[in-house]
């Protein structure tokens, strides 16, 4: 069974190197869909089957809908390309470096272990527990975050909507 | 090897039976609905038009397949597999009798411990399907299908899936299989306990498969056919049998989750009489009472306005099942103390 976790890692890594690579931006959200998907089974492997659920729900179900929602709303016919100039390039690969880095400092630099749960019997039992005792104050610091994210788009969006009725009513 | 060859040959039999119901459900569908409107149906090909639907298969499968010269061909190719294999997936964790079931070889292709949450998020995967084939087509009428389907089944999904945390609070457990089991070990089934949820699901589902009064991705007075307008032939096809079969998980979630799945009705009262009838054919009888409301539904109320859509959806089934799950919780915490 372990040849199917090098397949969907090389698939993930395939899907999002096409998803740079694409001029259709269709073309690049199934990408990164295809890229998710893969993620989501990569965790399933892991055992971490309620991550890998979760991966599936939010990211590329919700997260995904959305997005193709918003290219078949700009781009009903496909008709923009886009095109990543050279100085879009270096801002992008800099920023992933980064948290590339960091991510490996994290791994491997620091003295303390990041504590993972143990895999191989994973629950949703054992997640709550830690998401709702130890992890708390995060979570719930994250779901305001959430909260202030979304004011801030009915902010942009009801901005637009009034400065569109002023413009007709001018007219 | 064995336990492969298992579920190949499981998997096998469910694709053949779930594509005959389908085909059937559209015969059952037309008969029912004509009834209901004092017609007959198809009556013209074999006795009482039994054959019809073999007739509808065939005829679209030797149809010209046409795919539009402006539509992004890739995309439009690959719209209607992705509906289908959403549509037949799901399939894999739904239990159709129980682990004794199916002369001992377990009723179902795998029972995992997140076997519903599984079924919700590749349903929520398969919108993508119907996005990509009403933008592919690079016409009006899809688009405008396409963009009304995925609002409603976006809003429509999270009022479902807030429902059925109720069922899940009680049976303390993902798993399809689980969930039975609790109901079998509570003594009743989830629907009695939880008549707000089944509401709200079954109205959601209704909604989700886009089937009357909720079908305006489809509305054929105003769209001509939604998102697959311009599909032909066998590509027009699966979208269709992508449909029904959509059709028939949600049933099938209905009567795991609420009404039993594969357990025989007042135990105590038939059980002497009716030990020998297997678990999978209780199962598809309730699948099949539940098919029937659809179509009943269907002949009975108009279709809503978009607005009436949203609001129901948004303003009524997402507080009522945030409501119910908030009292369920309280509940059984209470009876835990």
């Amino acid at each position: 069974m372990e040849i199917l976790i090098y397949i969907f890692a090389i698939l993930s890594v395939l899907f999002a190197i096409n998803m740079l690579i694409q001029k259709k931006m269709i073309n690049v959200a199934l990408s990164l869909l295809g890229c998710m998907v893969s993620i989501a089974v990569l965790f399933i492997y892991l055992y971490a089957t309620f991550v890998g659920m979760l991966q599936l729900i939010v990211y590329a179900g919700s997260v995904m809908v959305l997005f193709l929602i918003i290219i078949t709303l700009l781009d009903p016919f496909g008709k923009i390309k886009y095109t990543f100039t050279s100085r879009l390039w270096t801002f992008f690969v800099s920023i992933i470096g980064l948290i590339f880095g960091l991510l490996l400092y994290v791994i491997y630099g620091s003295e303390k272990k990041v504590e993972a749960i143990n895999s191989s019997h994973f629950s949703i039992k054992a997640l709550s527990d830690r998401l709702f005792t130890i992890y708390l104050l995060p979570f719930e610091v994250i779901s305001i975050l959430i909260l202030v994210g979304i004011i801030g788009s009915i902010y942009f969006g009801k901005k637009n909507l009034t400065d569109g009725d002023e413009d007709e009513n001018n007219a | 090897m064995d336990f492969l060859l298992v579920a190949v040959v499981k998997i096998i039999i469910i694709l053949v039976f779930i594509s005959l119901g389908v085909a059937y459900l559209t015969y059952l569908e037309r008969k029912v609905i004509g009834h209901m409107q004092v017609r007959l149906g198809p009556m013209r090909v074999g006795w009482h038009g039994l054959l019809q639907p073999i007739a509808d298969g065939l005829k679209l499968v030797i149809k010209e397949d046409i795919i539009p010269t402006q539509s992004d061909k890739l995309m439009f190719i690959l719209a209607p597999v992705i509906c289908f294999l959403h549509a037949f997936i799901v399939y894999t964790f739904i239990p159709f009798d129980g682990p004794g079931g199916f002369w001992g070889y377990g009723g179902y292709v795998s029972d995992v411990n997140v076997g519903l949450l599984f079924i919700l998020a590749v349903a929520s995967v398969g919108v993508v399907g119907i996005i990509l084939g009403g933008w592919a087509s690079n016409s009006k009428y899809p688009l405008l299908g396409s963009l009304r389907s995925v609002a409603q089944l976006v809003s429509y999904e999270v009022a479902m899936g807030l429902a059925i945390m109720g069922p899940i609070l009680l049976a303390g457990s993902l798993s399809m299989v689980e969930i039975v089991k609790a109901q079998e070990k509570m003594g009743v089934w989830f629907f009695v306990p939880q008549i707000v949820a089944f509401v709200i699901y079954f109205i959601c589902g209704v909604a989700e498969t886009n089937r009357a009064p909720f079908d305006l991705p489809e509305a054929e007075s105003e769209l001509v056919g939604g998102y697959h307008t311009e599909y032909s032939g066998f590509r027009f096809a699966i979208f269709f049998l992508a449909e029904y079969a959509n059709m028939i998980t949600v049933s099938a979630i209905a009567v795991t989750v609420f009404l039993g799945g594969w357990m025989m009705p007042f135990p105590s009262l038939l059980k002497p009489y009716l030990s020998f009838v297997p678990g999978f054919v209780w199962f598809c009888l309730k699948v099949m009472f539940f098919l029937f409301v659809y179509l009943w539904i269907r002949a009975t109320f108009p279709r809503y306005r978009f607005d009436q859509l949203m609001s129901i959806g948004w303003k009524i089934l997402l507080p009522l099942s945030i409501a119910n799950l908030v009292v369920t919780s309280f509940i059984i915490l209470y009876l835990k103390m």
